[in-house]
């Protein structure tokens, strides 16, 4: 991350043009299956990589840390966690069965 | 993707969860659930996607369970249990996971084929007429919570609250407050109108200065910059929380309302609201500074 740092007004906008383009390809790139490029690297503002989840991907150490500390792994049952469809009835994860489910966490931003 | 494996029975969900960079397009976190499902709607718009969402709680319980990762990506088997997980979303390799899992398929989709057509941010009001504060040194992110059961309008402007490390780590330091428009509302400052104002109330024992203050006087008849503030704070050893009360006017070009709304801050570092990009520290990244 660029904490610390302070940028002129320039530097930020270009900064945050790289983001969104950013934010954009992987969401486009996600749903047609193209490579994507790793985004943690607008996020920390490093591209060392220093960890790996899973074999073949890898990722910075400190997020790495926080998502292993959430002790999910292959094998285990998805959290059953109530949320919301996009109409705001309530769903709870646990109904996410029957068949093979894709889910990708994101934002707007 | 999902053109491809759907029709194979494989379901899509995307977990819509709160904002990484706060400001970013214009985009400022919901202080409701029904404010995340418009920014659902408005995910749905500008990306023009057919996948179905999920939204997170306010409490954000599904990003907590699952490790906080920004852009996690999982597949499930049919039993609900986790086949493949990775903290950052890669589409080529979930490509090759579902081939694998499902089978392939003849003709994989591309852009191209898509023909995806990214719509833009909504833009009110111009923008770059105020100057944005400048922040010297560490800013952290801290809890604000919109006191929301006494609105009688909606936050068409939400507060954002940064403390500067020494604030947090000695008691005295800077305070920002930042007050963005929600570009979900279609409003923007009037400037014809009466400039932002906030009020500060806190312990007596917690100095603050100044505790009232006014945004700019603008020439621009309208903006949708943000209103920020730089307050000094020397709350020795409390740990109340302070109160917020913004006064503001909400326009479009057909209407103009005046609006107080209250905020609680905390001096807690808020890591579910995410950073104003390159202005504050990603509360991932606290192990780098003292507590």
């Amino acid at each position: 991350m660029l904490e610390g740092v302070q940028m002129n007004r320039a530097t930020r906008a270009t900064l945050t043009v790289i983001v969104v383009l950013a934010a954009v390809a992987a969401v486009g790139l996600w749903t047609t299956g193209e490579r994507l490029g790793s985004r943690e690297t607008a996020e920390g503002g490093t591209s060392a990589i220093e960890a790996t989840v899973t074999p073949g991907i890898t990722l910075r150490a400190g997020a790495a840390r926080r998502f292993e500390a959430s002790g999910l792994g292959v094998s285990d049952a998805f959290p059953a966690v109530d949320v919301f469809d996009s109409e705001g009835q309530a769903f709870n994860t646990s109904r996410l069965k029957g068949r093979y489910t894709v889910l990708v966490s994101g934002c707007l931003t | 993707m999902f053109r491809d494996y759907a029709p194979k029975g494989v379901q899509f969900y995307y977990l819509y969860k709160s904002l990484a960079h706060w400001g970013d397009w214009g985009y400022v976190g919901p202080v409701t659930l029904q404010e995340r499902l418009l920014h659902i709607q408005e995910a749905k718009r500008v990306l023009g996607t057919k996948i179905d969402w999920l939204s997170d709680t306010m409490s954000n319980d599904l990003k907590h369970a699952i490790g906080d990762a920004s852009n996690s990506e999982y597949i499930l088997d049919p039993h609900g249990t986790i086949v493949r997980i990775r903290v950052w979303s890669d589409p080529e390799a979930l490509r090759e996971d579902l081939r694998a899992l499902v089978g392939p398929v003849d003709h994989p989709t591309t852009v191209a084929d898509l023909g995806m057509k990214i719509e833009p941010p909504p833009s009110e009001a111009p923008t770059g007429i105020v100057p944005r504060v400048d922040l010297k040194g560490a800013f952290h992110p801290l809890v604000a919570q919109a006191q929301v059961e006494k609105r009688r309008h909606p936050f068409y402007a939400k507060l954002r609250a940064a403390a500067q490390n020494e604030l947090l780590t000695t008691g005295k330091g800077q305070l920002y407050l930042g007050y963005f428009l929600d570009p979900i509302y279609d409003v923007h400052w009037n400037n014809e109108a009466a400039p932002v104002s906030y009020e500060v109330t806190g312990p007596t024992a917690v100095s603050i200065s100044p505790a009232k203050g006014r945004g700019p006087v603008v020439d621009a008849p309208a903006d949708s910059d943000p209103r920020e503030f730089l307050l000094n704070v020397d709350r020795g050893r409390s740990t109340e929380p302070i109160g917020i009360t913004l006064h503001y006017y909400a326009c479009t070009d057909r209407w103009c309302i005046p609006v107080s709304q209250e905020y609680v801050i905390s001096w807690q570092i808020d890591r579910d609201s995410g950073t104003q990009f390159g202005r504050e520290i990603d509360p991932r990244m606290l192990e780098k500074y003292p507590r």
